[in-house]
């Protein structure tokens, strides 16, 4: 009698502290996804800053192209404004797409190949698109082991009554697996 | 012993099942400068790793410059930021690090820069170093030269640069209070454990362990726990002590060391020696500047 008693203690003691470590671990893989989503949001921001200077250095020389400047300008707004994580991964995609017709175009005018300043400000600019991809590669990263830790049985029994729903991943924009190709060809800025 | 021999096979089994697919195919680092693909001079070799152990020594900065043959299908920005997780170059709080990657086939190359030098080496600057000082050298096939000119630059933004150490407050704070929590209470543990052993008793761990065990329960809170964790933590110090005081007798015995670590069974710890020590847990999330030539 008591030893029954004695082992139904004992397997109470070991569910409750697995159960401790199971939502601890999950808060923690939440505290990292977030993290992990700020250190995108910082690097959006700082594409984000870089724009302008961008935009104000070949603007003289590209006067025909109004129109895609129209467009960074809006996909800009429409940044700035977004609030919620998915509104603001949607405009970034928005801004994304701007960004690279405008390194398009920027292909046709040989002459701003040759300015330091346009250089190093397209070096900045190939930086922030490589660090965009690959803070949003280590979110996903995140997201995906989350989801298996949740989805997984018996974890998939009780992680929803606990509020840790599943997550969606970062899916860039379409044809932009990698940073937009920024290539100002080097050795031609004397 | 006996008990715990299957375990410990049956766990090694785990790892080295799993290891195997978790792990990249990178090669390990041999110093800071790592000529995989030999395509730098070996007197040239030596003065470079001279010259960043030295600079390590003087700014803590850790600059790694590696060759590859291939990317082996990938591209050199992912290349560059794996290998730099990988190895971790840079010191851990500071993020101090930078590699220099050139893939010798794909005639490409990167400044990958740490999260901490970043206000330093900004990809500005990185970019301006591959065109003004890699480029010009690499086309006429002199590396070395290339090579050298891109450190020196590198090397001279960072000494002028504020030093790197002193920025680490934008890094994500990563719970030390409970580290140093469990810290403490690993290292009261051992200096009660050597404690308990010295004295003569066999029993003293147990009052102890009942005494904490109170206090712990009324923490807690009802009369209940009090009496539940008073009883566990009593018999836990008995046992404990019972060990530790044999053992302690029987070190005595052999006339061997009874210092205070020694009390609690022996504890190892292995000191770096000269030379190249690895590096030191630094990351970073891609900034810098690649170029081909």
């Amino acid at each position: 009698m008591n030893k029954i008693i004695i082992a139904i203690l004992a397997v109470v003691a070991i569910l409750g502290v697995s159960l401790i470590g199971f939502y601890n671990n999950l808060v923690t893989m939440t505290q990292d996804m977030d993290n992990q989503w700020a250190q995108v949001e910082t690097q959006y921001q700082r594409r984000f800053d870089l724009i302008p200077n961008l935009v104000k250095s070949v603007e003289g020389i590209m006067t025909q192209e109004q129109e895609v400047f129209g467009q960074i300008a809006e996909a800009r707004t429409r940044y700035s404004g977004a609030e919620s994580v998915d509104e603001k991964a949607k405009a970034a995609t928005g801004l994304e797409s701007a960004l690279g017709r405008l390194l398009v175009i920027m292909e046709n005018y040989p002459q701003l190949r040759s300015s330091e300043n346009v250089s190093q400000l397209m070096d900045e600019l190939a930086g922030t698109e490589n660090r965009i991809s690959v803070e949003r590669g280590r979110y996903n990263d995140k997201v995906r082991v989350y989801n298996v830790a949740i989805k997984k049985f018996p974890a998939n029994l009780i992680a929803g009554t606990f509020g840790f729903l599943e997550r969606s991943y970062f899916e860039a924009a379409e044809g932009a697996k990698e940073a937009p190709a920024v290539e100002i060809k080097p050795g031609t800025s004397e | 012993m006996k008990f715990f021999k299957p375990l410990i096979i049956s766990l090694l089994g785990f790892f080295l099942v799993v290891l195997p697919v978790l792990a990249q195919d990178f090669p390990q680092p041999v110093g800071y400068v790592n000529d995989f693909a030999v395509m730098l001079s070996s007197d040239f070799r030596d003065s470079l790793e001279e010259d960043l152990t030295q600079f390590e020594e003087e700014t803590k900065a850790e600059i790694a410059v590696v060759t590859v043959n291939s990317l082996e299908g990938t591209y050199v920005e992912d290349y560059a930021v794996r290998l730099f997780e990988q190895w971790g170059i840079g010191k851990k709080e500071a993020d101090n690090g930078l590699l220099l990657l050139i893939a010798k086939e794909d005639r490409e190359f990167k400044i990958e820069v740490g999260y901490g030098l970043e206000p330093i080496i900004t990809d500005g600057r990185a970019g301006k170093i591959l065109r003004e000082q890699m480029i010009p050298s690499f086309k006429e096939g002199n590396y070395d030269q290339g090579v050298k000119l891109a450190v020196e630059k590198i090397e001279e933004y960072i000494r002028s640069g504020e030093p790197p150490l002193a920025e680490t407050e934008e890094l994500p704070k990563r719970a030390p209070p409970f580290t140093l929590f469990f810290i403490s209470i690993f290292l009261i543990f051992i200096y009660t454990s050597a404690f308990l052993a010295r004295s003569k008793s066999y029993y003293a761990g147990g009052v102890l362990g009942g005494i904490l065990g109170s206090i712990l329960g009324f923490l807690i809170g009802s009369l209940a726990t009090i009496i539940f964790t008073a009883l566990g933590l009593g018999i836990f110090g008995l046992i404990l002590d019972y060990i530790l005081s044999k053992n302690y007798k029987e070190l005595k015995g052999k006339k061997k060391k009874t210092g205070f670590f020694s009390s609690w069974g022996g504890f190892s710890s292995g000191g770096g020696g000269g030379g190249f020590g690895g590096f030191s847990g630094g990351s970073s999330g891609g900034g810098g500047a690649s170029g081909g030539w």
